[in-house]
């Protein structure tokens, strides 16, 4: 549903998630200014979402990494901020390479600059070691 | 036999938040929890989305839970892990064992009830088929990969459509595990708008609405599924099958409030499946409050946080002998679901009719159907005693009413209505119109 | 005791008429072996039936089933305490709703007098209704068996295998026998597994169930087929509905009829269907046959509590043209068919293993001589349920895994889990560690219990969690770690 090219190559349709109005907005790019044009939005906050989405959708790391001598094998992390949605995949592979070693405090920066993004993964919870 | 102010049953956020509110109160605090952390179902949620409310920004369930861990831990209140409670006695007796220390005993000047909810089952919606491995309820799926760190499956049909379904679906993929689609049996997606964007089109995941599992194959594990669309009696409609090879199934069909140990102590049971509370979440049984999932199951942690706060502090004042109302059993007025509404929390209001100034009571109720435009109206004697404009009413978002009401207008139950209003508002933000 | 892999006798199938037979000649100085295709006993129509302890009625005069049922059931006060098997007669009732109903029940009321056996025709509506409150209006008259009962037909067949191997009965599982060669010189039987492993007995015993005609076929028998006759079931949550008796509808000469009972656990079930199918794998239930069934449940009782359903299941009655069971030597010399045992075939289960004694001592030459170090009784396995406060105290003090619950809804302890992995039959999957204590079984269905569950029986059994299997065979859990250490030590389940 999202994404749906239309007639003009550069149209696209999003669904505002901002509110549950759910608005279908509609956002283009003139091809000679490169301003991006929002309808179908109801309010500012939709106009704002609509040509973020547009230009550079962004979506928060959410994954796991694998833990020696932890007390669970994994822990959940996620980066500090949202990286670029066409990232995710990649960057979930650089997580999966790496593991960390207990114990782990909740926030501290397990990958630097993931895919030079100058965001970094971290921890979501404490990990005590096995005893 | 172990002397304690107030006990807490159950460590997820409901229990933490009920713990630190009554410990604030400056009363002896402790929290049994089987498991062997704190933290309740928050630990298993790593997505993030929680938090918008009570803290401002946007926390994964685990940060969300280890918050309040951190407060806890800083504190007096006294943990108790591993702990798993059997029984309550109506006198506030707490029977527990754990493997270190065996059966104790509790006794407690008052308790908050937190255990939670748990998933219904498969059966619960009588899917035909054999019984091969592969199938999950979603929650215990999310329990292997995110929590045990194992793959349930490779390839995946996701059956129901809410919150919790999307949220694996995404996690599903992130992970490298294809979800062929999502069925729903409802004619609309159950779970928010924002999580079928971010979980189910981000990812290009078909969502079948008004369809149903018709077939399950494999005898070891699943080897296949098919799904077919119903009609309005609920049946499957012939030349609409669609069929995958797929090794697992993951299912959802709603969370039932955790009751055993409430219903056991004596507490009435509402339809809705938790405890029939009153104005204080006090529940039928003096003494015994309850909060979170046990109570109503909800869809926003924060709004757990809420009520396990004022949960917490009720039940410290009961300790300390300073609830205004100590007979919950007296004076009830009792609130009804009325059209459209599902269920209403808390059921009684024990403390309206002898009050002489406008009485606050928090309702939260959940509507049946998703509707637009619509008025949220609170009748009793047969007039309309206060009413709310709303633009969008879903059955997957709970609904929060604070309202004031004049002892005077308020006869001997009062009826919460959802109703269509034709005329269109422009405003998204809830407004309030005061009396009628 | 045993020479190069010969047993004087092979029992073909453990349901609980093999275990049966094998726990009755377990009492004898003899080799028994008892050889099963799936991972545990009790997997074939054992698995999923009524557990009804019947009690003779609607069977032919004369009938094999009308006398193995009433033995049967007389026998399970014998035997059943013994090896600690619960069971309750609760009593049956059949109702009638109008006046042919009624004069078949008038009819199976004289039947059942003339065969000795307690029965009561009940016309008086009061008393109907204090008999079975659940009851819809309509029924006007019942018949009373308080002697039939309500058992758990795995936990028997457990029971019974366990006892005989006790005393010394060998259990094969997970061989499915292919192939029986005929050693006539040295009048011997060798039977093979599809992968080829082999097994000689002088005697075989053939208790295969559904199979029954494919194993006699393989000796080259073919006086009977089995016509597989599927029956489904939905099972509802604990206390969901009060009820006091088995309620059958008036039978028809097809069947039974829709059953509404309770069960030892306090479920309650609605079922089964007839259905003759082609297939005999089809356990599958269908959404046809679930309204089949609550319709048949909706005619006789009030209140269905939809919304605690559980589980619903199906199994598959082993039924022949003869109508009756087959209880006898063949023509084949030292080959017994225990064949078409459709229902009562559980009730009757205890007298079958009774009457293939005689044809053993009878026909097949045996003479028995009992045990010297035979061990009468089998202790049922102690659950948190059975201790009281100060034992589990006491308990949890010697082995703190008594004091960690594992299944929240069930409440069984890790030792139960642990102790039932190492029984007599060794615990190797989760299914048969439900089966044995019943953790999952209830309302969560093991939503929360299962990872810890597999935990214990990786630790237990020396596998890796990715072995755990639900079922046996290829019913694996879960599949590889969702993320790797670089320099992978297999670590067992991560025990906590
Ligand atoms: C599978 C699943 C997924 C969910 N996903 C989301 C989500 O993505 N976002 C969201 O906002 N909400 C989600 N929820 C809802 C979420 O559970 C609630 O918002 C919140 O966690 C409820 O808190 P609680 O403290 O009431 O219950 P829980 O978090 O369930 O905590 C209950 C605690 O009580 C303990 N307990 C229970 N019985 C006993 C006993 N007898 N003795 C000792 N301890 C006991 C349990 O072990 C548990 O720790 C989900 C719920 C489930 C079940
Ligand atoms: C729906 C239904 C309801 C019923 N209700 C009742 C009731 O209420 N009361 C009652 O008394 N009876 C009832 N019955 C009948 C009862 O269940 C059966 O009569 C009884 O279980 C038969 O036991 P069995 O051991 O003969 O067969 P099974 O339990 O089928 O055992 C046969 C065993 O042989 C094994 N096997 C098959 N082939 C091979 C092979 N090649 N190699 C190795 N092993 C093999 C199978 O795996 C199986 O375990 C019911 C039956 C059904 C289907
Ligand atoms: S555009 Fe505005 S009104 Fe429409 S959905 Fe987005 S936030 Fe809501």
């Amino acid at each position: 549903m999202d994404e749906k090219a239309s007639n003009e190559v550069n149209e696209k349709e999003i669904i505002c998630v901002i509110c549950p109005n759910s608005c279908r907005l509609r956002v283009s790019q003139d091809p000679k200014t490169k301003e991006i044009n929002v309808e179908g939005h109801q309010c500012p906050r939709g106009k704002k979402y609509g040509i973020s989405e547009y230009s550079n959708p962004v979506r928060v790391l959410i994954t796991t990494m694998r833990v020696e001598k932890g007390k669970l094998p994994v822990i959940p992390v996620r980066s500090t901020e949202a990286i670029p949605k066409s990232l995710l995949i990649e960057a979930v592979k650089v997580v999966n390479d790496t593991h960390c070693l207990a114990p782990i405090k909740m926030g501290d920066i397990l990958i630097d600059n993931i895919l030079n993004t100058k965001i970094s993964v971290i921890a979501s919870r404490d990990i005590d070691v096995k005893s | 036999m172990e002397n304690i102010d107030v006990v807490i049953i159950g460590g997820g956020p409901a229990g933490l938040a009920a713990a630190l509110a009554a410990y604030e109160e400056g009363v002896s605090v402790a929290i049994l929890e089987r498991d062997h952390e704190l933290g309740g179902i928050l630990q298993q949620c790593i997505h993030n989305g929680f938090g918008l409310r009570y803290f401002k920004e946007e926390l994964t369930g685990p940060e969300y839970a280890q918050r309040f861990i951190n407060k806890i831990k800083e504190s007096k209140i006294k943990v108790f892990l591993n702990t798993m409670v059997m029984q309550i006695t109506s006198e506030r007796v707490i029977t527990t064992i754990n493997p270190n220390n065996g059966v104790v005993h509790f006794k407690a000047k008052s308790i908050v009830l937190g255990m939670g909810c748990r998933e219904r089952t498969r059966g619960a919606i009588n899917i035909p088929g054999t019984r091969p491995a592969g199938i999950f309820p979603a929650g215990q799926a999310q329990r292997f990969i995110n929590i045990e760190g194992y793959f349930p499956g490779k390839r995946v049909l996701i059956l129901g459509s809410g919150d919790i379904d999307m949220i694996m679906a995404r996690r599903c993929m992130v992970e490298g595990i294809k979800v062929v689609a999502v069925a729903e049996v409802l004619p609309y997606p159950s779970g928010l708008k924002r999580n079928q964007v971010q979980c189910l089109d981000d990812y290009g995941i078909p969502l079948y609405l008004r369809h149903t599992i018709i077939d399950i194959r494999g005898k070891e594990r699943v080897e296949g599924v098919t799904i077919a669309a119903i009609d309005e009696k609920w049946r499957p409609i012939p030349g609409t099958e669609k069929t995958w090879d797929v090794d697992t199934i993951l299912f959802s069909v709603g969370l039932i409030p955790e009751n055993e140990l409430s219903s056991n102590a004596g507490c009435k049971i509402a339809n809705n499946g938790g405890p029939e509370v009153d104005e204080f979440l006090q529940t039928t049984v003096p003494g015994i409050f309850a909060a979170g999932n046990v109570l109503q199951v909800h869809d926003l942690v924060d709004f757990v946080t809420f009520e396990a706060t004022r949960a917490g502090k009720n039940a410290a004042k009961y300790a300390k002998d300073e609830l205004p109302i100590k007979d919950c059993q007296k004076s009830v007025i009792f609130a009804k679901p009325g059209s459209d509404v599902g269920y209403v929390v808390p059921e009684r209001i024990c403390g309206i009719k002898n009050s002489k100034d406008p009485y606050e009571i928090e309702f939260s109720f959940r509507v049946k159907n998703p509707r637009q435009n619509i008025i949220a109206e609170i009748i009793s004697k047969g007039k309309i005693i206060y009413k709310r404009k709303q633009k969008f009413v879903l059955p997957s978002e709970m609904i929060h009413l604070k309202v004031k009401l004049n002892p005077v207008d308020v006869g001997e139950e009062l009826t919460i209505n959802i109703i269509e209003q034709d005329s269109a508002i422009n405003v998204i933000e809830k407004e309030m119109l005061e009396g009628s | 005791m045993k020479s190069s892999n010969l047993y004087d006798i092979a029992i073909i199938g453990a349901g609980c008429v093999g275990s049966a037979i094998a726990q009755r000649l377990s009492k004898y100085d003899i080799n028994i072996i008892l050889i099963e295709k799936e991972s545990d006993v009790s997997m074939g129509a054992t698995k999923a039936n009524s557990g009804i302890i019947h009690q003779g009625y609607f069977t032919t005069k004369g009938s094999l089933k009308e006398k193995l049922c009433l033995r049967g059931n007389d026998l399970i006060d014998e035997i059943g305490p013994k090896i600690g098997v619960e069971y309750e007669r609760i009593g049956a009732i059949f109702c009638a709703t109008n006046k042919i109903e009624r004069e078949t029940l008038e009819s199976e009321f004289t039947k059942s007098q003339n065969r000795g056996v307690d029965v009561e025709i009940i016309t008086d509506l009061n008393r109907i209704h204090v008999i079975e409150p659940q009851l819809n209006d309509n029924v006007i008259t019942i018949l009373h068996f308080p002697r039939a009962g309500i058992i758990i037909p795995f936990e028997l067949t457990i029971a019974l295998a366990e006892h005989a191997i006790i005393n010394g009965c060998e259990l094969k599982l997970e061989f499915e026998v292919g192939f029986i060669k005929r050693d006539t010189e040295n009048d011997v039987f060798e039977i093979r597994s599809a992968d080829g492993r082999k097994i000689k007995a002088k005697t075989i015993i053939n208790a295969a169930g559904i199979y029954s005609d494919k194993i006699a076929r393989m000796v080259g028998l073919e006086d009977f087929i089995i016509i597989p006759r599927r029956g489904e079931y939905i099972l509802f949550d604990k206390d969901s509905l009060p009820l006091k008796k088995i309620i059958f509808p008036t039978p028809t000469p097809a069947s039974k009829g829709i059953v509404i009972s309770k069960t030892v656990h306090g479920n309650f079930f609605i079922g089964p269907n007839a259905t003759e199918i082609d297939s005999k794998e089809g356990i599958n239930t269908t959404s046809i046959g679930l309204n089949e069934i609550i319709t048949g449940a909706r005619k006789i009782i009030k209140n269905l509590p939809f919304k605690k359903n559980i589980t619903n299941f199906a199994g598959i009655r082993a039924s022949t043209h003869q109508h009756d069971f087959i209880v006898e030597e063949s023509s084949i010399p030292q080959f017994i068919n225990v064949a078409g045992i459709d229902s009562p075939g559980l009730s009757s289960s205890l007298a079958i293993a009774e009457l293939v004694e005689q044809i053993l001592k009878k026909n097949c030459g045996y003479t028995f001589i009992k045990r010297e170090d035979y061990i009468p009784t089998r202790n049922k396995q102690i659950l948190l349920s059975d201790l009281s406060e100060e034992e589990l105290a006491k308990k949890i003090k010697e082995n703190p895994q008594w004091g960690q619950i594992i299944c929240r809804c069930e409440q069984v302890t890790e030792a139960e889990i642990v102790e039932a992995c190492r029984g007599p039959i060794p615990v190797k999957n989760t299914d048969m560690i439900k089966r044995r204590l019943r953790p999952g079984m209830g309302r969560c269905q093991g939503g929360f219990c299962l990872p810890k569950v597999m935990k214990i029986i990786s630790r237990e059994q020396d596998m890796i969690m990715e072995q755990v299997t639900k079922t046996g065979g290829d019913s694996f859990i879960v599949f590889e770690r969702t993320k790797h250490l670089n320099s992978e030590v297999i670590e067992k389940g991560d025990m906590l």
